[in-house]
């Protein structure tokens, strides 16, 4: 394969593995927002600022999507998990076998985060008193825990010579210690990811509610986000020490090499532009446009690069045999189909929506009510 | 061959326990949110055209219930169903995906719309004219009883592929005989749950005096009317089956026969109160007693899922796939390779001491039994065999099949028959095997030929139960 990914791939392979990086991608940006918010509603509930100040603004807003943005994190996450089970499914089958009810402690974690954030939303529990910060640490650590088992899970089902050391000695007798480093390299991964949603959410509250951005609201997610990014960084580089020669190999081939490069050069385009954000203090489109686009490069850059890594271990020819078979089954054409209509019934939901909402704000101002043949 | 997986031992629970009680909660709670998403649009309906002055004060009450119940527990058991059936069953699933990826894949884009369309509702429904709202919630339903259409007919293949058997493709293998009469099925349950959660939330409703409670739960219970189809839907589900397994529930197995009985008469029971209590306003129904015909609704979709899944027996994928995972069509190989032989995965725990032949025999247990049964825990091995003869202990399991029709054929040769009832009786408490002589030729030859006689075909059609 002297290729990038996927182009040096088999033909179903190539097409399957798009289709999971490309559903994985539209997940890790909704995972990383709930994670890296989680975090950060966390941090905020721990510190003295309670409701007021920058951190607070963004911590009530993260407060406020979260839970919708973990239902999206689900939603969009079957897909990914339906495509790995045709690209690799011995290895992610018997890595989940394998880790058993530690794998499957996830689902407890899972509702636990998710009540949580209802519970914080609810706002039940008042500022900086204790009950707030337990819920703000237990939710984070749920998320961190459900982040740190896909992580770990990933990693055991390339490790296939340690599987039946594994089996014999129980769930708990696996640990790989660059497991940790790669969870904290996508822990600080997800900042950036967050930063750039949250940007753009707190752009669009600052226009409906006329109440411009202070600069030091725009400084505390710029330098979340470089800190993020610097991190990431430097844990890349670690974990690229880590990995076996094999896996090393395959980082720096054809298959992975022009998509790490994208992935450096959309970490440093955002980079640049937090910098920017975070001197002139204004979260301007073009500079959150930069970041949020370098953001999303650099995460397409490291999944791909990821696939890449993970074909290295694996068994391709044998892998693509079963590629070709799955791909004889029927049912694309009416999947691209429903693609495009559900995101058509989606896009014009949130335009019913919207349009619903101004007519609303302009009856509550006292305008005309917009027609509606029932109002 | 297939690739073996590593299996575990779930103690004295069985593996079907465990998937089944969990498949039971996110059936029930996906109902409940398609039923719900109907419900909803009703009672905007009702609020839009003034025809019940409360409807839309229930309908944002209900909404909320529906997004803390469906919109986390619902999702999250969805995710939760698909990496048990993993811990169970990884061939099932695999072969499930192999087959039906891309439909799959449409639910998934249901899934959004569903996602989307309710997220908005929960966030601005306040703020929102009549008819928005009343779009976004037909929206909502119609994605949400799509998400049911399409895996209906994933589930329902699996009892019923019907001409996929013949190579008639996917379509074959989704519209198969019991896709309709279960789609249909569904539906009913899921308006019948969402109208019984009605109630219950409606009960909670403490601003509004009695009458007024009555009269919404009144309008809630007209979503329970397709109740009265049930029967005919249920007679239709049991035509279509195959006569085996209609045998099988219908007598020829005592529980899953009281389990229909109890799917039948919880339904019956909750379909009596609907049309007397509800319907005709003979009665009033309180919290205590919603809440106690929610938990009937529970156990009729609790025994009507051990119904689904048991009557498929003894397959996983009828015609296919068998309980334990070993494919039709690998029997005869792995009677002559045996079918441990190639397992790269050692025994562990306690078993990891065994001698060499008990040990054998706990590896044909791990592989060919241990889906369904455990060893002295739930549908336990030693149990069931304790007043086996040896000679008939060999016996019934060489010639699995024809001892219980719902059994799949032994999938080893003569030695691994003896290494498994070698290892039942010593769960018995039988003299270690290192005791005892090791099977002499004829006798290994005599399980050949009961291993010859019984074939490596499942029990034909007419003897399965």
């Amino acid at each position: 394969m002297s290729e990038p990914f996927p182009f040096g791939l088999p033909p179903a392979t190539a097409g399957y593995a798009t289709l999971y990086a490309l559903t994985l991608f539209l997940h890790a940006v909704l995972l990383s927002y709930v994670l890296a918010g989680a975090g950060w509603v966390a941090v905020h509930a721990l510190g003295r600022a309670g409701a007021r100040g920058s951190a607070g603004r963004v911590a009530a807003l993260l407060v406020d999507w979260l839970p919708f943005a973990l239902g999206g994190a689900i939603t969009l996450g079957v897909a990914p998990l339906l495509f790995v089970q045709i690209l690799y499914r011995e290895a992610f089958y018997t890595s989940n076998l394998l880790l058993f009810w530690r794998w499957m402690a996830i689902v407890p974690a899972l509702v636990a985060g998710f009540y949580g954030l209802y519970l914080a939303k609810s706002g039940r529990f008042a500022p900086r008193t204790l009950a707030r910060r337990a819920l703000g640490l237990g939710t984070f650590a749920a998320f961190a825990f459900v982040a740190f088992s896909f992580t770990d899970q990933h990693a055991l089902a390339l490790a296939r010579g340690s599987w039946v050391r594994v089996y014999q000695g129980g769930p708990l007798s696996w640990r790989e210690p660059a497991v940790v480093v790669r969870f904290g390299l996508w822990l600080a991964a997800a900042l950036p990811a967050m930063a750039a949603l949250v940007g753009w959410q707190l752009r669009a509250a600052a226009k409906r509610q006329a109440a411009p951005l202070e600069p030091r609201e725009v400084r505390g997610l710029a330098v979340a986000a470089g800190v993020g990014l610097v991190l990431a960084a430097a844990l890349a580089l670690a974990y690229r020490g880590l990995v076996s020669e094999v896996e090393a190999a395959a980082l720096s081939g054809p298959l992975a090499r022009p998509w790490l490069f994208v992935a450096g050069a959309g970490a440093l385009a955002a980079g640049l532009a937090w910098v920017a954000v975070g001197f002139w203090g204004r979260l301007g489109r073009a500079a959150l446009g930069a970041a949020s686009l370098g953001t999303a490069l650099a995460m397409l850059g490291v999944i791909a690069a990821r696939e890449a890594q993970r074909l290295a271990v694996l068994d391709v020819d044998a892998l693509a045999v079963l590629h070709v078979r799955a791909a004889q089954a029927g049912g694309l054409p009416l999947f691209v189909a429903f693609l495009a209509v559900n995101a058509a019934v989606i896009a014009a939901a949130v335009a019913l929506v919207r349009r619903g909402l101004r007519a609303h704000a302009e009856g509550a101002a006292g305008a005309p009510p917009a027609g509606d043949a029932h109002q | 061959m297939p690739p073996f997986y590593p299996t575990h031992d779930f103690g004295p629970a069985m593996k079907g326990m465990v998937i089944g009680g969990l498949g039971i909660l996110h059936v029930f709670l996906a109902q409940f949110a398609i039923g719900g998403g109907i419900l909803l649009y009703y009672f905007q309906w009702l609020a839009e055209r003034g025809r019940e002055p409360d409807a839309r004060r229930f309908l944002d009450g209900f909404f909320r219930v529906l997004v803390l119940v469906s919109f986390v527990l619902g999702a999250v058991t969805g995710v939760a169903m698909w990496l048990t059936t993993i811990q169970v069953g990884p061939r099932t699933i695999g072969l499930m995906v192999d087959e039906f990826h891309w439909l799959w894949a449409v639910e998934w884009t249901f899934f959004c719309v569903e996602l989307v369309s309710g997220y908005l509702f929960y966030r601005y429904a306040a703020r929102l004219p009549d008819r928005t709202r009343r779009i976004l919630l037909a929206i909502y339903a119609l994605a949400a009883w799509f998400s049911l259409f399409w895996i209906n007919g994933i589930l329902s293949w699996q009892l019923t592929p019907g001409r996929w058997l013949e190579g008639g493709g996917l379509w074959a293998g989704f519209f198969n005989p019991s896709f309709w009469p279960s789609l249909l099925f569904r539906t009913v349950v899921a308006t019948t749950i969402a109208a019984l959660a009605a109630t219950v939330v409606i009960n909670t409703m403490a601003e509004l005096d009695r009458e007024r409670r009555r009269r919404l739960i009144t309008r809630a219970a007209h979503l329970m009317a397709p109740m009265i189809a049930m029967p005919l839907l249920g007679l239709w589900f049991f035509a279509v089956i195959p006569a085996d397994s209609r045998a099988w529930l219908l007598g020829g197995s005592v529980p899953m026969t009281m389990f229909v009985a109890i799917a039948a008469l919880a339904s019956l029971l909750v379909g009596g109160y609907a049309a007397l209590g509800l319907l005709r306003q003979k009665l009033y129904v309180n919290g205590a007693t919603a809440t106690l015909l929610c938990a009937l609704a529970f156990g009729a979709t609790g025994a009507g899922e051990f119904v689904r899944e048991g009557a498929r027996k003894p397959f996983t994928v009828r015609e296919v796939l068998y309980s334990n995972s070993i494919g039709r069509d690998e029997v005869a190989a792995l009677r002559a390779r045996g079918s441990v032989t190639d397992d790269p995965y050692p025994l562990a725990g306690a078993d990891a001491a065994l001698p060499p032949e008990l040990a054998l025999g706990a590896k044909v247990f791990r592989l060919q039994c241990s889906v369904c049964h455990t060893a002295s825990g739930a549908n336990g091995l030693a149990e069931l065999t304790r007043t086996w003869t040896p000679t008939q202990l060999r016996m019934n399991v060489a010639m699995l099949q024809r001892t219980k029709g719902f059994m799949p054929p032994f999938a080893g040769p003569a030695a691994e028959v003896e290494a498994l009832a070698r290892w039942i009786e010593s769960l018995h408490g039988a003299a270690p095997a290192s005791d005892r002589p090791a099977a002499s030729p004829a006798e290994l030859a005599a399980l050949a030929a009961w291993l010859d006689e019984a074939g490596t075909e499942p029990a034909p059609f007419e003897v399965r139960p």
